[in-house]
């Protein structure tokens, strides 16, 4: 049975789970990021393995926040690679913040079923998309007491069992009813917020210090913070785009921002579309590259704890991907 | 002739640079530390750390992306949210220098993108000349010791020139005349140290001995979708040949300015101890494998060995040639000395004319 995470990625998606750690996805238009967004997802609920040992030790809670696309989007992405959003909010595994609809009251005369039924679940709706009110929503969701571990049933050899039964390939959905996490008290949930870059773009009055201090704040507070960001040409190169003075505020705070962020990421996730023009079998490129956060722990002393060790190891790479019709993934390196 | 020059900047080079990273004798108190997200200047401040826990220096360390404390920092001051003012961080490290009463202090700055941005935005009210001289000089916060002597307190910061300033507010036309605050840091620093990445260093090296145009990395690619680039490994290397490179520029007190080029390797021996520690590890950057020139360019024997004639001196030629007075040392002595002077008796035969003499 494939695995949900790619394997050549694995290793990095694992390391991006360890404590205090920023991830930064960088998207272009033409390649846009929600499959690798929902592969961090699984990958902090079940673990990257598939085995269950693994999955008892990484297993967060996550806080979601999408500015940019609707639940029902990744409802049916989520679906199809084995995520079951509807369980999982109800159980409280993943909390959503969903700054689409936030201060837009909902219309129900054209919805379809999947968004009629993603429109009874329980999500977080900040009052309007202001960096305030988004700010006060976070805080109240972190602040809610350990979520659901009074409610939550006690582990059971259901998930591992019902796993090893199947040897064709279908979706897989583990029951998250049964889900073997025993959150400790103090457990901080990780972080994911996609598109961070439109409260930049939408708020002239915010400015990315303020952005970033929001961010540091939130950094502070949980298990780990996962972003998604635009990429650009515009964005990121605006002094050769339109000429050294002339460019707009939003392409140089952006500019200012994006770095800012890659400075303190620990790995950052580029996505591209290829150098060589388009292909029928390849969706696009996926580098993957250490960012400014190296650890300070690395200089000289006594680094034998094997996390470390293996760490250092990963190397920057860079491999084409495809994101097939049943919304599986295909990575590999050039050449393969 | 360049092999000596090359051990004469072994020999001083070196021990500047390891002055400089030990902190000894106050020689920079302010070192600005230039980086970009190709090569990160964390591998450089962990070498800052370790330097100061072998020497007993107390170290204060600002983060401002870094929140995961790390070893060998004594103060760690958190200064990312908006909560923090700066006036609150000088405080802080003020106290910190006065509690900790130790006569070396280094404070290390992990970024100062936000301090540089705050510093552009009028309504923050920053000063970034006077938050670095409050850092330096925090002794006036100590009025019940002033007999004591003032700690000597040097700041290392971390500047990332590949993040651009943020847009300025449009009330900040006032500032569009002062300079930047890169221009005003750089100014201001006694030492800069630029940090590049051996791999790209190398990548550029291989074009340059073929004439071609040195690659670019990461954001200076200007590739769609690429923030950083993808670097050469560098295959055939021990261990202890890996590390980064720094550019230094140091600032006498006379005025004159020293540049030189060292290797910093990132893996360090274990069970480093004593004495072995001590040991200085950073090297010319020409001494490294990669970068070290041919030796048939430096020796002068061997490149007069293929000619015809001889150039050389025998023992005896050399000792009758350092025998022999100059006539100009000889008329320095007292009188004008008599090796150089000219003496001309005139004969019968010699028409003596006076106007042609005059011209």
């Amino acid at each position: 049975m494939p695995s949900s995470i790619p394997v050549p990625l694995a290793a990095y998606i694992a390391d991006c789970l360890a404590p205090d750690t920023q991830t930064l996805v960088t998207s272009v238009l033409t390649t846009p990021s929600p499959w690798l967004s929902l592969r961090l997802l699984y990958a902090t609920l079940y673990g990257v393995d598939d085995g269950p040992r693994h999955a008892q030790q990484t297993g967060h809670e996550v806080v979601f926040v999408s500015l940019l696309r609707p639940l029902s989007l990744w409802a049916e992405m989520g679906k199809k690679m084995g995520l079951d959003f509807a369980s999982l909010l109800r159980n409280r595994r993943i909390t959503y913040v969903d700054g689409l609809t936030g201060g837009i009251p909902s219309t129900a005369a054209t919805a379809s079923t999947i968004e009629a039924d993603t429109r009874q679940l329980p999500t977080t709706r900040p009052r309007s998309i202001t960096l305030k009110d988004i700010k006060d929503a976070l805080d109240d969701v972190l602040r809610r007491p350990s979520i659901s571990t009074s409610t939550r049933p006690t582990p059971s050899g259901h998930l591992s069992s019902s796993r090893s039964a199947d040897g064709v390939f279908s979706p897989r959905i583990p029951p998250a009813t049964a889900s073997p996490f025993a959150r400790s008290v103090g457990e901080k949930p990780l972080i994911l917020i996609d598109g961070i870059d439109f409260l930049l773009a939408s708020q002239p009055s915010v400015s990315p210090v303020e952005l970033q201090s929001f961010l540091a704040t939130l950094r502070t507070k949980c298990h780990g913070l996962m972003l998604t960001c635009q990429a650009d040409s515009p964005l990121l190169h605006w002094s050769s785009t339109s000429g050294p003075g002339h460019e707009t505020p939003l392409e140089r705070n952006h500019a200012h921002f994006l770095t800012g962020l890659a400075h303190s990421a620990r790995w950052v996730f580029q996505l591209r579309g290829l150098d060589t023009g388009s292909a029928k079998d390849v969706s696009g490129v996926i580098r993957v590259s250490r960012g400014g956060d190296r650890g300070m722990y690395d200089g000289v002393g006594v680094d034998d704890s094997p996390d470390r060790s293996r760490e250092q190891d990963l190397a920057d790479g860079e491999w084409l991907y495809q994101l097939q019709g049943d919304s599986a993934v295909r990575v590999w390196a050039r050449g393969e | 002739m360049s092999h000596a020059s090359l051990s004469h900047r072994r020999t001083h080079n070196l021990l500047l640079i390891s002055k400089l990273l030990n902190q000894r004798d106050h020689a920079s108190p302010l070192t600005l530390v230039l980086d970009t997200l190709e090569q990160p200047a964390k591998p450089l401040l962990c070498d800052y750390l370790r330097r100061a826990r072998l020497s007993r220096t107390t170290t204060i360390f600002l983060s401002f992306e870094t929140f995961v404390k790390p070893r060998d920092v004594e103060f760690f001051v958190q200064c990312h949210g908006d909560t923090k003012a700066p006036e609150r961080v000088a405080r802080q490290v003020a106290e910190a220098v006065g509690k900790s009463g130790n006569k070396r202090c280094l404070i290390l700055i992990d970024s100062l993108a936000t301090l540089v941005s705050m510093s552009t935005n009028p309504t923050s009210n920053l000063n970034l000349t006077a938050f670095l001289s409050s850092l330096l000089q925090p002794a006036t916060q100590l009025r019940n010791d002033v007999q004591r002597q003032p700690p000597q307190v040097s700041v290392v910061a971390v500047y990332h020139t590949d993040i651009p300033l943020p847009y300025p507010s449009t009330s900040a036309s006032a500032y569009s005349y002062s300079p930047s605050p890169f221009a005003l840091l750089s100014y201001l620093a006694t030492t800069i140290i630029t940090v590049h990445s051996l791999s790209i260093l190398q990548a550029e090296k291989s074009a340059q001995v073929k004439s071609q145009v040195a690659p670019v990395f990461g954001l200076a690619e200007e590739v769609e979708g690429v923030v950083i680039g993808a670097k050469p490994k560098c295959m055939g290397l021990r261990p202890e040949e890996r590390g980064i490179v720094l550019e230094l520029e140091h600032r006498r007190k006379s005025g004159r300015g020293v540049l030189e080029w060292f290797f910093l390797p990132t893996v360090a021996e274990k069970n480093q101890s004593g004495v072995q520690a001590a040991r200085e590890i950073v090297t010319l950057l020409d001494d490294h494998p990669l970068f070290r020139k041919p030796k048939d360019d430096e020796d002068p024997e061997q490149a007069l060995s293929g000619m015809t004639f001889e150039l050389g001196l025998t023992d005896r030629q050399r000792l009758e040639r350092e025998g022999v007075v100059l006539p100009y040392f000889d008329a320095q002595k007292a009188g004008g000395g008599e090796g150089g002077r000219i003496l001309y008796d005139m004969g019968v035969e010699d028409d003596f004319d006076e106007e042609e003499d005059e011209i």
